[in-house]
């Protein structure tokens, strides 16, 4: 977790409409954590509605974690170091959320940190989580 | 010195305090998250197609998709519904303290490790922890442990927020760390 995107969480407990949705964010990102029952979608051609989904274009492997609220919530952008890790890097709400840019943002921001260290590449969705999910297809 | 930070806990009430707004919503997102994750587990358990269970609640499949795709589209109606439908069962009505349903509570104790050790990959990969550095390159080379000034991560699994100094982290239970690090040096 990025220290912007644990500045968000943190403000979860406030008292504002902001926090509303920074709180719905973190009980999100914490069911990734606790390993609760979640909802992967691997095609970003696919819209069906998903916990956590791999976004346009899919050869950045970047994956956003779907917060719903008001106006849209919150998505949360970042990348696997490896099967069960994800890092989560960048967010925004959802409504300013520009797709030119954030996802390849994201993975600046990954390159700024991890330096030449990539991050991890599967070739289809089980490759990405281990236990406790299923994949998000357009039937259902 | 150490930078690490700590991901502050939910604050529980006390006195006459009105709950923030946050917590409140916290409170209410994280419980749809538990329903959430109960009605995939029992889906995926109950090897029925969306399909099946579409037609047992006369409900649209599209309607279906988005109720398993996103926590906050459960409420109890569905929540009952969707239960015995796909299982015949009914959710079950205890009240737990915070935290209680977690193998691993969510608390922060600081522990004093080889930091060298645990940022080898190696480490890395035997713990699943992953350590986003900040305002410092990524290394994997132990010597290069000066490099490194902070870092928050998230373990799946374990109700765990860590945050790595540069001789220090936070995490969960210290008996959860003394297990996960017993091949590293603790300071």
């Amino acid at each position: 977790m990025s220290i912007c995107v644990a500045d968000m969480v943190d403000a979860a407990w406030e008292d504002s409409d902001d926090a509303v949705l920074f709180a719905q964010c973190r009980a999100l990102l914490e069911d990734y954590v606790r390993n609760n029952w979640i909802r992967l979608r691997w095609d970003p051609d696919q819209d069906v509605p998903a916990n956590i989904a791999r976004v346009r274009p899919p050869g950045l492997y970047v994956f956003d974690f779907r917060s719903k609220g008001k106006d849209g919530g919150i998505r949360v952008f970042g990348a696997f170091a490896a099967k069960d890790w994800f890092v989560a890097l960048t967010w925004e709400f959802r409504n300013e959320v520009d797709w030119d840019f954030e996802p390849t943002n994201c993975l600046k921001t990954w390159i700024d940190l991890f330096n030449t260290a990539p991050p991890y590449l599967g070739s289809d969705a089980n490759d990405y989580l281990s236990s406790n999910y299923s994949i998000a297809h357009a039937d259902g | 010195m150490t930078t690490s930070r700590q991901i502050t806990p939910l604050p529980m009430p006390t006195g006459d305090e009105p709950i923030s707004k946050g917590v409140l919503s916290y409170m209410s997102a994280r419980y749809q998250t538990n329903v959430h994750s109960l009605v995939l587990e029992e889906f995926e358990r109950s090897g029925m197609t969306s399909a099946q269970v579409a037609r047992r609640l006369r409900m649209d499949p599209g309607q279906l998709a988005r109720l398993l795709g996103n926590p906050s589209n459960m409420t109890l109606d569905t929540l009952s519904g969707l239960l015995f439908a796909i299982a015949g069962k009914e959710p079950d009505t205890n009240a737990l303290k915070y935290g209680e349903m977690d193998a691993r509570q969510n608390e922060f104790k600081e522990v004093h490790v080889s930091s060298a050790d645990i940022i080898q990959p190696v480490i890395m990969r035997e713990t699943k922890i992953v350590f986003l550095l900040v305002n410092a390159p990524f290394k994997t080379e132990p010597q290069e442990i000066g490099m490194y000034k902070r870092a928050i991560a998230i373990e799946r699994g374990a109700m765990q927020f860590l945050s790595l100094g540069t001789n220090s982290f936070w995490s969960g239970p210290t008996n959860m760390i003394k297990q996960r690090y017993e091949k590293v040096e603790v300071a």
